[in-house]
């Protein structure tokens, strides 16, 4: 798929050539920074799920374990330890572990597989110094002409087309 | 919050965002071939290979075959000196994580340049520490039985009720949490080295960073994943080494049954784990000339934070021994304030006390707290002083309990020293490593770290403006 890049080297400028974007209605299919910046989040409305479906793993979690611990504990095998009764306050440190526990793994994974991040996979374009210190902007091709003026007058240091994989 | 004013430039220099990826990575990128290494890497390497090798190659081994009679370990002291490095590990593990993650969590930007090789030391401390518990056992083929899989096959499920099983999940938990949190933030460092690399090593951190990308959506999802798992590692911590000193206070051993042991355990643990980190952040700076990233004020800050966690240290011995003496127990009393403060085990108590309440208050000093040397010194005494407070936890109390009748003595034997050197070699083994082929510091939080501090130098020259035209 053809794209249309403009790299910069500031992301001061980055911030700019993106407030032109939105002021002038040009879609921005995607930006590649070295780090993160959160500003631009906001100037393109990014957001993500983790959070809520992280929330539903611990939910999920606190109740698969208290089910587990009050099958094995309560119904099916209970013990008498010194007459302690078998549902117990003890649960509580057992379910915050293993909530915990469920929560890490399963967030990474929905980062890991939103994200389809797998050893060995090929990047969909490469830009020498996009993991260092360069800012790339990626538009739609038909949407070049426009985005090349806001690159130019922005202050972007490259722009060219590229072929993006899917 | 972060005030220049307060804690001084973060990133000296004034480093532009290729300057930051190219210290960070330079020892790595200045080395030919995947072996070479400076001369002072492969010494160390030898030193703690040897240890690993004679510890885990060989005692190891030797306590599975023989069984763990090959220990010092005896009728009063079922627990010895596992146990002590046991905890002494855990305790440097959590550190690690408790540094990157409580102070992600209050917004401390000091952090940058620390949180990732304190992250690598908590999985090479939790590693050493996990081998304690699993020879301990005595059998460790039979170690499955601790995972509950239903009681038709083996007669029973596990005891829920029982700390030493909280303790198993805890640590597994805290191992996969603290694994995950250091993989994840080194992702876009992989992707870093991977587009600066040719050859086999690209191959290596292509397969490493996973084909991460620094996409907006990728960053959106990576920030909220990141504080997801540090937020829950936080009270993670709080919960395993409370869970770890439950292991003695839930028992009615004198010197052990006590209520002050949850806390105290978790302070003890950030106290020795902090000062690890000094070791480590000290040895680092000066081997791999690292000034302008770890700079005396991170230094002074994390010297400002032992002081406080060992007034804290100070404050629980004070405790411990005037509730001793208020409770009227005897056997508690024979303990706190004959068996420690005048008997047999005084010793490694005023040791103990010296070490951890005594000796980090030279810290008040701003003198002490700018000396590399001092502060390297304190900090190893401050992890010797760690490791006697788990040996008077751990002896003490079970080689002179209830029945002087059954007193013992405990020493260890050479097993049990060379299972300890193992595991030093094991840690050391395993930070080399990470010094030599991992990026030691985040460099993507670096360069958020160094926008942010123009940022912050602009705005005050503005502000500076502004306030002048004021007065005039």
């Amino acid at each position: 798929m053809k794209k249309f890049i403009g790299v910069y080297d500031d992301d001061v400028k980055l911030l700019n050539g993106i407030d032109r974007m939105n002021e002038d209605h040009v879609k921005v299919d995607d930006v590649v920074t070295p780090f993160v910046i959160e500003e631009l989040f906001e100037k393109l409305h990014i957001h993500s799920n983790i959070q809520f479906l992280a929330f539903v793993y611990g939910v999920l979690a606190v109740i698969g374990t208290l089910a587990g611990l009050v099958y094995t504990f309560v119904i099916d095998y209970p013990l008498n330890i010194g007459g302690k009764p078998s549902f117990s306050l003890v649960f509580v440190i057992l379910l915050f572990v293993l909530m915990v526990l469920t929560v890490v793994v399963l967030t990474t994974l929905t980062f890991f597989h939103q994200e389809r991040l797998y050893p060995m996979k090929e990047l969909p374009f490469e830009y020498p110094g996009m993991h260092v210190d360069k800012f790339v902007v990626v538009v739609p091709d038909d949407a070049k002409e426009k985005a090349e003026s806001i690159f130019r007058e922005t202050g972007a240091i490259d722009m060219k087309e590229i072929e993006v994989k899917a | 919050m972060y005030k220049k004013s307060v804690r001084g430039e973060l990133i000296l220099g004034n480093k532009s965002y290729t300057q930051i990826t190219e210290d960070i990575l330079r020892h790595q990128e200045s080395e030919s071939k995947w072996y070479s290494a400076p001369k002072w890497w492969w010494a160390a390497f030898i030193f703690f290979f040897i240890l690993l090798a004679i510890g885990l190659g060989y005692y190891v081994p030797l306590t599975i075959a023989k069984g763990i009679g090959m220990w010092g370990n005896n009728n009063q002291n079922a627990w010895g000196w596992a146990i002590i490095n046991f905890v002494w590990w855990i305790g440097i593990g959590h550190a690690g994580t408790a540094f990157s993650i409580f102070l992600l969590v209050l917004r401390q930007k000091w952090r940058t340049s620390i949180n990732r090789a304190a992250e690598a030391m908590t999985i090479f401390a939790v590693m050493a520490a996990g081998l304690f518990p699993a020879i301990h056992v005595g059998r460790p083929w039979d170690e499955f039985f601790i995972f509950p899989y239903g009681p038709n096959s083996r007669g029973l499920w596990v005891n829920w009720d029982s700390p030493l099983l909280w303790d198993v999940l805890a640590i597994t938990t805290y191992l996969t949490t603290s694994f995950l949190f250091w993989y994840m933030g080194m992702l876009p460092d992989f992707a870093t080295i991977r587009e600066r690399s040719t050859g086999i090593k690209k191959k290596i951190f292509s397969a490493l960073s996973f084909g991460f990308m620094g996409r907006l959506k990728a960053w959106r999802r990576f920030e909220d994943a990141v504080i997801i798992l540090g937020g829950l590692a936080a009270p993670l911590v709080i919960s395993v080494h409370s869970i770890v000193s439950t292991d003695f206070s839930v028992s009615v051993l004198p010197g052990w049954h006590e209520t002050i042991f949850p806390p105290f355990f978790v302070v003890g643990a950030i106290f020795s784990g902090f000062a690890m980190v000094l070791t480590l952040m000290i040895i680092i700076r000066k081997v791999y000339k690292l000034h302008e990233y770890v700079t005396d004020d991170h230094l002074d800050a994390i010297a400002r934070i032992i002081i406080f966690v060992s007034l804290i240290m100070g404050s629980a011995y004070l405790i411990e021994l005037f509730i001793a003496w208020y409770s009227s127990n005897i056997y508690e009393g024979y303990i706190f304030n004959e068996s420690y403060l005048t008997g047999d085990y005084a010793v490694p108590y005023w040791a103990m006390f010296i070490f951890n309440a005594i000796v980090p208050q030279f810290f008040w000093f701003k003198k002490v707290r700018r000396n590399l040397t001092w502060l390297f010194i304190i900090s190893i005494i401050i992890n010797i002083g760690m490791w006697l407070e788990r040996y008077n936890i751990v002896i003490p109390p079970t080689a002179q309990d209830f029945l002087p009748a059954n007193w013992g003595e405990y020493s260890p034997t050479i097993v049990d020293i060379g299972i300890y050197l193992g595991t030093i070699g094991l840690f050391g083994v395993g930070v080399l490593l990470f010094m030599r082929y991992l990026p030691i510091m985040a460099m993507n939080e670096l360069k958020q770290q160094a926008k942010r501090q123009t940022e912050t130098t602009v705005e005050a020259s503005v502000y500076d403006i502004f306030e002048k035209k004021l007065v005039k």
